[in-house]
């Protein structure tokens, strides 16, 4: 027998063994009725990816919007050329 | 409210007893959520105390597991046994206790495992603290996963289920938490103290 086999005959005497009982109910109930364990709330997931949608959509449209602005910054010194008809 | 709960569990997972108790429960129903707690506290109980044999300690647990399934009963989805669910929240908040427990308390030495009884006559009890304690020198994820697997009779699958984590990463936790048990148990000269090197 090796140590690993020695450990799994420890463990089939160990699951006969009898737990001693708790009892927890009243006392969780106080904790509970103090609020105790309450979970944090943070705001709902869907409110955070709404507000990120919003902010997307804005920084979407300012970019077309700059995108499709006619113009170089520089096309304002650089007059255009008419080509005379030859 | 509670009819809608009540039309949401399925009715061949969940027993009616506990689905009235649960509605009435979502409804502010104290008594109804106490019944729950008297009717699954033996499980948790025989479950927490595989995370500690501190009795304190061990009924501060039981108290965590049922104030964090009253705040989360509405996500009970009904398509398990309540006892399952219950189980994955212990374990949950058992190994949560263990990495709190690891960053300030030092492994302890192994119980007195004498007098040495013959192989199946060991006391369980002294059985169940010589294992404990030999567990106790794993890391905590490797410790739960043998934990699950000799105790709750968990799968590899269960305990991936159980715990959010993958099915290899169980695996490969048992295979070192065997192979770091086995070198323990040989330091620890386990087979001499037992009386079974024969």
């Amino acid at each position: 027998m090796d140590e690993l086999e020695a450990v799994e005959n420890l463990v089939r005497r160990a699951r006969q063994e009898r737990p001693p009982a708790t009892d927890a109910a009243d006392a969780a109930i106080r904790r509970i009725r103090a609020g105790a364990g309450r979970p944090v709330r943070v705001l709902p997931l869907s409110v955070l990816a709404a507000a990120a949608a919003v902010a997307a959509a804005v920084i979407l449209a300012l970019a077309v919007h700059a995108w499709t602005a006619p113009a170089d910054p520089q096309a304002a010194l650089f007059p255009t050329v008419e080509v005379a008809a030859l | 409210m509670a009819a809608g709960v009540l039309a949401m569990y399925n009715v061949l997972t969940v027993d009616e007893t506990d689905r009235q108790d649960i509605a009435a429960s979502l409804g502010g129903d104290e008594a109804a959520f106490a019944r729950l707690i008297r009717r699954y506290e033996p499980a948790v109980a025989a479950l927490a105390w595989r995370f500690t044999r501190e009795p304190a300690a061990r009924e501060e647990l039981v108290q965590d597991v049922f104030v964090e399934v009253y705040f989360s009963l509405g996500g009970y989805r009904g398509d398990a046994p309540l006892e399952h669910w219950l189980r994955r929240i212990t374990t949950r908040v058992g190994y949560r206790f263990w990495k709190r427990r690891s960053r300030r308390v030092r492994e302890e030495p192994l119980a007195d495992l004498d007098p040495p009884a013959p192989r199946g006559e060991v006391d369980p009890s002294a059985a169940g603290a010589a294992v404990q304690s030999l567990l106790l020198h794993l890391p905590p994820p490797e410790r739960l996963v043998l934990t699950l697997m000799y105790f709750d009779d968990c799968s590899v699958q269960e305990i991936a289920g159980r715990m959010g984590w993958t099915r290899p990463m169980v695996k490969m936790r048992a295979y070192r938490a065997r192979r770091r048990l086995k070198a323990i148990a040989q330091r620890e000269h386990l087979l001499e103290r037992l009386g079974w090197t024969s």
